[in-house]
């Protein structure tokens, strides 16, 4: 490697870089400012140099090739994950300083592990190789692991993070040993070599779908996939709320990055590995975890009372969605994905961000003590109102597309089977679509029980809520979005990354 | 050295379903992560008896970063354990109780 092709490598991994220098100019802020302004100078820091990582990266065209002899790719897909993570990291260093949970500690350590986990999630999503998806995917955990545990005298954060570590390391552990014998098969560990290789010369069929099942259960632990989501609501119940909101955008937008990663190369060209997925039995499997996770999600949800574990199961239950995109594998469907994680983003951010407004209100995270929140403050019981109906996927807001996109791909998929000869495969994918759009009106009823708490119900209180111009602005930030790119095609052009 | 591939390998799944039985059946949450250090081990010795027989390098490296990422959990896990002991005097899993409805 000359010299100059280090240098464009290096000038080609600059976001990520500046979140590395981030980290130490948060540390040494940290230290060098006194506790009472600590708080606010780390948090700048940390979202200068996530907004510089941002901008950097949205200016940057998506190419071909990679950096680091092919260990990061230049891709689309890279490069849409990546703004969406720091767009979740920047959420988050928003939210923390609007929360007071984490009032009382070192600020500092919180914002440079948020900056710690958002590197791990941008290489991941880059990550071509199987040494620096590893290593990328722990860089994202063990800071996760640490910041779901950061409110230390609150023994229910504690629990909470050991359960996650605990948890979180199984997981790692079965995916590396299924990586260790993909290795052996493939005979390499850059990801796009070794679909060529197999795409050339298939192994064994059992053994290598054994191997790709263990890796599953890494990523689908990071996704909160049915059955590796025991964690997620004792998690999402237990961490401090910005850091809830992480777990639910950046990290698991992150597993589904790497799942894509890996299985870009069918995404690209589904026919050259018809041999290896089977005639439909990837598919099959796919669709069964779709079923599965939304069933799961949706039916749980319905009797929680808490909003963050209300918000957990609301966020498995998007995890079955966005897994019915990887039943098709075309570049369609790929695109669809993303399109539905950019919508996600916005109205679970904004969900998030009205929970913590009421959770520093009333003080609790039950639905109870929400009671006539809408009368004390309308503007946040009408923004929490166009979040609800965007999960639940109603007109007219940006989660309506997103899910018509996604039961579109399947219905179609399902209706070239019927036509093509394939009918109990056409038929699967209809029943997909129809399970998922069932799905979809049960999510109604635990949304709107947030929203009857709020409205309905005989206030708790009848001093308002107040809400100073920032907050009305963040909401605002994620409420326009969740509307407005309802009508925004440039999402599409951004998405279209195949 | 072709003719102990296969024997790494059957030592190796053997290390790792010794890891998940351990897993499943230990209830103390420092014996379930010695587990899960088995079951990294048993991953190591897969990349290592690969990279041997390939006649490729990757392999060995990996085995170094995994070393260094399960050191790092491992000090995540045990400064976890302690505030957990501390509060309640023991560590089983089975006592991890306040989340649960």
């Amino acid at each position: 490697m000359t010299v100059n092709e280090l240098l464009h490598n290096l000038m080609a991994t600059l976001p990520e870089l500046i979140l590395g220098v981030g980290i130490c100019a948060v540390i040494l802020a940290d230290m060098l400012t006194p506790a009472a302004r600590g708080r606010q100078v780390t948090a700048a820091l940390a979202l200068l140099a996530v907004v510089w990582g941002l901008m950097l990266t949205a200016a940057t065209p998506a190419g071909t090739g990679g950096d680091f002899g092919g260990m990061l790719a230049r891709d689309g897909l890279a490069r849409v994950f990546k703004l969406l993570f720091l767009t979740g990291a920047a959420s988050t260093i928003l939210f923390s300083l609007r929360s007071r949970e984490t009032i009382g500690y070192r600020q500092g350590e919180f914002h440079a592990l948020v900056l710690g986990a958002t590197l791990g999630a941008c290489l991941l999503a880059a990550a071509d190789n199987i040494i620096l998806l590893v290593l990328a995917l722990e860089t994202l955990s063990i800071s996760s692991y640490v910041l779901a545990g950061y409110v230390k005298h609150e023994r229910r954060s504690a629990e909470a993070a050991l359960k996650y570590l605990l948890y979180g390391a199984v997981a790692s552990g079965i995916m590396l040993f299924g990586f260790g014998y993909l290795y052996g098969m493939t005979g390499t560990t850059s990801i796009s070599t070794a679909a060529a290789a197999l795409a050339a010369g298939p192994p064994n069929r059992l053994a290598f779908t054994l191997a790709l099942l263990l890796v599953l259960v890494g990523f689908g632990f990071k996704m909160a996939m049915v059955p590796f989501h025991f964690w997620c609501p004792d998690v999402y119940q237990g961490a401090p709320t910005p850091v809830t909101a992480y777990l639910a955008v950046v990290s698991k937008a992150a597993g589904f990055a790497a799942l894509m990663r890996v299985l870009l190369p069918v995404f690209e060209a589904p026919a050259a590995f018809a041999t290896l997925t089977g005639s439909g039995q990837l598919a099959l499997l796919f669709g069964i975890l779709a079923a599965v996770t939304m069933l799961v999600g949706n039916f749980i949800a319905l009797r929680q009372t808490d909003i963050k574990r209300l918000l957990a199961y609301s966020s498995i239950a998007h995890a079955g969605y966005l897994l019915m995109g990887f039943t098709v594998f075309s570049p369609d469907a790929a695109e669809t994905i993303l399109f539905y994680f950019v919508i996600y983003l916005f109205m679970n951010l904004g969900a998030f961000w009205c929970a913590i407004v009421l959770i520093e209100q009333t003080g609790s995270a039950e639905l109870d003590s929400f009671r006539g929140a809408a009368w004390r403050s309308p503007f946040l019981g009408g923004v929490m109102f166009i979040f609800l109906i965007s999960l639940t996927g109603l007109p007219p807001t940006a989660g309506f597309v997103a899910k018509l996109r996604l039961f579109e791909v399947v219905l179609s998929a399902g209706m070239a089977g019927l036509e093509g000869g394939a009918a109990a495969a056409g038929y699967a994918y209809l029943a997909l679509a129809i399970f998922g759009v069932l799905n979809s009106a049960v999510s109604l009823y635990y949304y709107m029980k947030i929203m009857r708490a709020m409205a309905l119900e005989r206030p708790a209180s009848r001093e308002p809520i107040d809400l100073n111009a920032a907050d009305r602005l963040y909401a605002l930030l994620f409420a326009v979005p969740t509307v407005a790119l309802l009508f925004f095609t440039p999402v599409l052009r951004l998405v279209d990354i195949l | 050295m072709e003719f102990m591939v296969p024997g790494n390998l059957i030592l190796a799944a053997s290390i790792f379903t010794i890891g998940v039985f351990g897993i499943l059946l230990k209830r103390n949450a420092i014996s379930i992560f010695m587990c899960v250090e088995l079951m990294f081990n048993a991953a190591n010795l897969a990349f290592i008896t690969f990279a041997q027989s390939l006649g490729r390098p990757e392999g060995v490296a990996v085995f170094l970063f995994v070393i260094t990422v399960a050191a790092a959990e491992a000090a995540v896990g045990l400064a976890l354990f302690i505030k957990i002991f501390n509060d309640k005097e023991t560590i089983e899993a089975d006592t991890l109780d306040l989340l649960q409805r």
